[in-house]
């Protein structure tokens, strides 16, 4: 603002023109994403709304995306922003799904995967949730999981009573090989869950392909 | 001479490489690079990158960590519990009195500015 020369480097550059505004937007857009600490994969946060028994359309309907984010610093950037996971309504519930897959069983890249369940009390939930996220960008089920298998997503789901995190794996086969569930009671010593299992999403009742 | 079966099954599984960072500047420079020099693109199989806990909360206070992406979508009102401590559009409309809810700024204390002592 104090600039009182004309600096004969910019004088090239008109601003009144808006293809200069919006390139240096899209510049400053893809510092703030590519400056950090690189993640595995890229991952994306969805939020949606359940109405329970939806079919998968209906489902999608309510899923909203939030963004992809690239790198650590872009992971905490969104979360820093976005309401914490106890100030959003009963039955929101926020994911974290690699690259930019749909937090959906249907998906062909989850078809064939399920959850284990992580059943919180209310007081846990956000340092729950926190740790996941944390866990699942920094790769730190990598070890605790079967080869083949992979750890695609994180969701906290907000209800009544207990809120529910879950852990998205794309082999449900491989499950009983993994070592999920103690690496979560590693991760938080001191929570007390009040349950934890897996569930393949095929066995939902509401599954629309495959249904049994 | 081809490789045992097990010795097959061995290199068919993602080496996990654990590579402590104490600094960002430890880390490479692009993005095809992990720390610790392995090319992803090249690496047979791929080499995952792990990320200590420590490590990643550690760059949560990072001035580009608290800054929101500037197209950050706004989450819907009707996902939000009741009253939280945001501008709200419409507030509750009670006795009729519409209440305006304060922009409430996060304050950027001095600690994201680095100290020029020389």
């Amino acid at each position: 603002m104090a600039a009182t020369m004309t600096d004969p480097v910019d004088s090239s550059c008109d601003f009144s023109k808006s293809p200069v505004f919006s390139s240096a937007a899209i510049n400053k857009m893809e510092n703030q994403e590519s400056d950090g600490v690189p993640l595995q994969t890229p991952w994306t946060f969805w939020l949606d709304r359940c109405v329970h028994g939806s079919s998968a359309d209906e489902f999608q309907a309510n899923l909203k995306k939030i963004y992809t984010v690239r790198t650590a610093q872009g992971f905490w950037a969104v979360f820093n922003n976005i309401p914490a996971a106890n100030e959003i309504n009963v039955r929101a519930s926020y994911h974290l799904m690699r690259e930019v897959h749909k937090p959906l069983w249907e998906e062909p890249y989850n078809r064939y995967g399920g959850t284990w369940r992580i059943k919180c009390q209310k007081r846990d939930t956000t340092k729950v949730w926190r740790e996941m996220l944390v866990a699942a960008i920094g790769e730190q089920f990598s070890d605790a999981i079967a080869d083949g298998d992979e750890i695609c997503g994180v969701t906290v789901s907000i209800r009544e009573r207990e809120d529910l995190v879950q852990i998205w794996n794309i082999n449900a086969d491989l499950s009983d090989k993994a070592t999920v569930i103690p690496r979560v009671h590693r991760l938080l010593p001191d929570v007390d869950f009040p349950a934890i299992f897996y569930k393949r999403h095929d066995t939902h009742q509401a599954f629309e392909k495959g249904r049994r | 001479m081809s490789a045992s079966p097990i010795a097959r099954q061995a290199t068919q599984s993602i080496p996990v490489r654990r590579v402590m960072l104490s600094d960002a500047s430890q880390l490479p420079n692009d993005y095809s690079t992990t720390p610790g020099g392995t090319l992803y693109s090249t690496t047979p199989g791929g080499t995952r990158v792990v990320y200590e806990r420590n490590f990643l909360l550690q760059l949560r206070n990072s001035p580009l960590s608290r800054t929101p992406p500037s197209n950050l979508p706004n989450i819907p009102e009707s996902l939000l519990k009741g009253s939280v401590d945001r501008p709200i559009i419409s507030p509750p409309k009670e006795n009729g009195a519409i209440k305006t809810v304060p922009v409430k700024k996060d304050a950027n204390p001095d600690e994201e500015q680095f100290e020029m002592d020389m």
